[in-house]
């Protein structure tokens, strides 16, 4: 997973230090995410009496709770690490390591093309039942295709 | 490609963690390199060099009928 959350540039302990931080900030972030998640259905329900949907109210519970204990585990694991010198170093090494780097593209344009394959047939079927979501899922294709197609007109003129 | 990283570096008497500490990479895009199953980029390759003090194209072997040339 290395291609897709976890690709730093530091050819130093001390830079890799920084690109640890930058990321335990993040996950401070992400937990404040899965906390808003917990905390607007309870609080929709609890104040505003909202009539939220049984199965929706648990999977926001769900969804909230997993990424809290998620960006509590790996902040923590990231803590440890700047307190290790030859785990950072080691680390470092496999943060930059290129064919790593290299492995994690080739699966990430695999997962792409999955993606795109299955948006599309989810995207067919759905049009039979339902035009609201048929759209949405139309939208959610062409908003992949459009980020591709900037990204590679910007790294187009950077490289 | 193939390379003679393994040839050059038991010669030099290293063992494969030691080379890949050396050059910044992990042992087993070492052990890929040897085998063959993974291309070096220039970055590397000079790194590989000045480790092995030798040229690149004495590492690297170059195959013009495997790269179609």
């Amino acid at each position: 997973m290395r291609g897709i959350f976890c690709y730093a540039v530091a050819n130093t302990n001390e830079e890799y230090r920084k690109v640890v931080k930058n990321r335990m900030t993040l996950f401070v972030l992400m937990a404040l995410a899965g906390a808003l998640a917990i905390a607007a259905p309870l609080l929709l329900d609890h104040f505003w009496k909202n009539d939220i949907k049984e199965g929706l109210f648990d999977i926001y519970i769900g969804f909230g709770s997993g990424l809290l204990a998620i960006s509590v585990i790996f902040w923590f694991m990231h803590w440890r690490l700047l307190r290790n010198e030859n785990k950072l170093k080691e680390e470092r090494i496999k943060s930059n390591d290129e064919r790593l780097v290299e492995i994690g593209n080739r699966s990430l344009r695999f997962a792409s093309n999955m993606m795109i394959a299955s948006m599309y047939i989810t995207t067919l079927i759905v049009g039979l039942y339902n035009t609201i979501l048929f759209i949405i899922l139309l939208i959610n294709m062409c908003v992949l295709l459009l980020a591709y197609a900037g990204a590679y007109r910007y790294y187009l003129r950077k490289m | 490609m193939q390379t003679r990283i393994q040839e050059l570096r038991k010669a030099k008497k290293v063992t494969q963690s030691e080379l890949a500490d050396a050059v910044g990479v992990t042992r087993q895009t070492i052990i890929s390199l040897e085998a063959g199953k993974y291309n070096a980029s220039l970055i590397l390759a000079h790194k590989l060099a000045q480790f092995f003090e030798v040229p690149i194209e004495e590492i690297f072997i170059f195959d013009k009928e495997e790269e179609n040339l």
